[in-house]
């Protein structure tokens, strides 16, 4: 008997998107944040 | 071209790689949701085995080649590779945290519970931890040369780590399943499985150049806008 | 070698003699021990979980606070009286200033899990004299694994403003093999297994002692390097 379990994996799908599509977004913000002038903050890392 | 216009470059084709990696996920997603059979035992939720094992897979290899470029920064003091090691941490944490997200998603269903301190969950999850407090150490050193050499440390500690985590796997009765990938002997996947599997392993790999791409890149700009700041109040 | 022995004894002797004067983490850890042994005695149900279940993990878990406790306190001394910076402009080996301090932290928790030991029976009623040579073995294998790569990772954390996060954050996945050996081994042992079914787990102990030592004695240069 199969289980019906499809929405641990749309789940699992999801989460694992929004982590990556996240990311990707955060690596753009950071990169064009760095263009601007002005200095670094205390807590930024390279 | 400066510097700083070949970095910003390098961002723009890490950002370019990365789309073309999403959109090949959301094709991955597409496959093993309608064109890939569903496994008797295990149903629907097996199919999270396409996007957790490659991002253990990556997390793994960041987290390697992390290592391994610690000990070339360490024999040859380029900050650059310095830059790339750190650079793989951060996208070895990201797919990190997608492998221990997924991994318990889909041990609810199959197991009975979200978490279970076998030894290979808690060896993943304490290796995730240890590059987590690499970048806090980074985080709290502003010195680049001690930033280098310290991260470089846990770097190189890190890569020599992760066999004996392994081993500690195989000693002790675990229950997550037996690797059916890394055997001796030929695959036990059925065919339109691994081909699936293997997609994805392909769009991980782009996804991960994508990634360090565009946070080596950060991190080159970091440096010169710094260097152009000491210039100017010098 | 007779130069890098002699330094190794010298700074080993001095960090045991400061601690000695003061014993505040020894006390500390002694109370720490006994609190933890206390509390994972009294924090089960005795009627469905025999004491003998709890006994090795919470043997185990005194022993690695009780390290950390002592490794942080190690560097902070240190760090405090500038007294690193002396010891590096004398012609010491460096790698003395590591075996040093390396020993010192192993006489330091070797103290604590010494005393540990006797509250552990009477807690928690095991019958470790039948396996009391085995067991101290046990213990001495895993106990140099993190001290090893706690020393090292002490001197690195000292330089920073949040030393006493960074190291157990940093140490934490180093315990894993070392620990989870140490309490598997622990276990077996006081259920009667004889070593030799315990060869895979006292082969993956030893070989991390090797490794990390080797390892952790290697990097110290690099993290002494101004």
């Amino acid at each position: 008997m199969t289980p019906d379990n499809a929405g641990f994996m749309v789940a699992a799908y999801v989460v694992a998107a929004a982590i990556l599509v996240a990311y990707a977004g955060s690596l753009v913000a950071r990169l064009r944040g760095v263009r601007r002038p002005g200095p670094a903050g205390p807590g930024e890392d390279r | 071209m400066t510097p700083q216009d070949r970095a910003a470059r390098l961002a723009r084709i890490g950002i370019a790689l990365t789309v073309v990696a999403l959109l090949g996920l959301g094709g991955v997603y597409l496959r093993a949701f309608a064109f890939t059979p569903v496994e008797v035992n295990q149903g629907a939720a097996q199919k999270i085995f396409y996007v957790h094992v490659p991002a253990a897979w990556s997390a793994l290899m960041s987290i390697s080649i992390t290592g391994l470029l610690s000990i070339l920064y360490l024999w040859l003091k380029d900050r650059r590779i310095d830059l790339a090691a750190a650079a793989s941490a951060e996208v070895g944490v990201a797919f990190g945290a997608v492998m221990l997200t997924t991994g318990p998603i889909w041990g609810k269903p199959i197991w009975g519970t979200w978490w279970t301190w076998d030894a290979r969950l808690t060896s993943t999850l304490f290796l995730f931890l240890l590059f987590v407090g690499y970048l806090v150490l980074r985080g709290v050193l502003t010195d680049p040369g001690l930033r280098g050499r310290f991260s470089a440390v846990i770097g190189i500690m890190g890569l020599v780590l992760v066999p004996f985590i392994h081993l500690t796997v195989y000693l002790f009765r675990t229950l997550h399943p037996a690797p059916i990938i890394l055997k001796p002997s030929a695959p036990s996947l059925p065919r339109e499985m691994l081909v699936t599997l293997m997609l994805s392993l392909g769009v991980f790999t782009v996804l991960y150049l994508g990634f360090v791409m565009q946070r080596y890149a950060l991190g080159l700009l970091h440096e010169f806008r710094e260097e152009e700041l000491a210039r100017d109040a010098g | 070698m007779g130069a890098l022995l002699r330094a190794t004894w010298v700074i080993a002797l001095k960090d045991v003699a400061i601690e000695w004067r003061t014993k505040t983490a020894f006390a500390s850890g002694l109370v720490f021990a006994v609190l933890v042994l206390a509390v994972l005695f009294f924090s089960r149900d005795p009627t469905a979980v025999a004491a003998q279940d709890v006994a090795p993990g919470a043997l185990w878990v005194t022993f690695t606070f009780a390290a950390m406790l002592g490794l942080n306190r190690a560097f902070l001394l240190e760090r405090e009286m500038h007294a690193l910076d002396g010891i590096l402009l004398t012609p010491a080996p460096r790698s003395a200033v590591f075996f040093g301090k390396f020993a010192a932290n192993l006489v330091f928790v070797g103290v604590i899990e010494a005393v540990s030991l006797p509250l552990f029976v009477l807690f928690y009623d095991v019958p470790i004299w039948l396996r009391f040579g085995e067991l101290v073995l046990v213990i001495a294998m895993a106990t140099v694994a993190f001290v090893a790569v706690g020393t090292l990772l002490s001197a690195m954390a000292v330089r920073t403003r949040y030393a006493e996060l960074l190291l157990p954050l940093l140490l934490l996945p180093f315990l894993v093999p070392p620990l989870v050996g140490g309490v598997q081994l622990t276990a077996r042992l006081l259920e009667g297994r004889p070593l030799s079914d315990l060869s895979g787990w006292l082969k993956l102990i030893g070989a991390f002692d090797v490794a990390f030592v080797t390892l952790s004695a290697l990097l110290f240069q690099v993290v002494l390097d101004e």
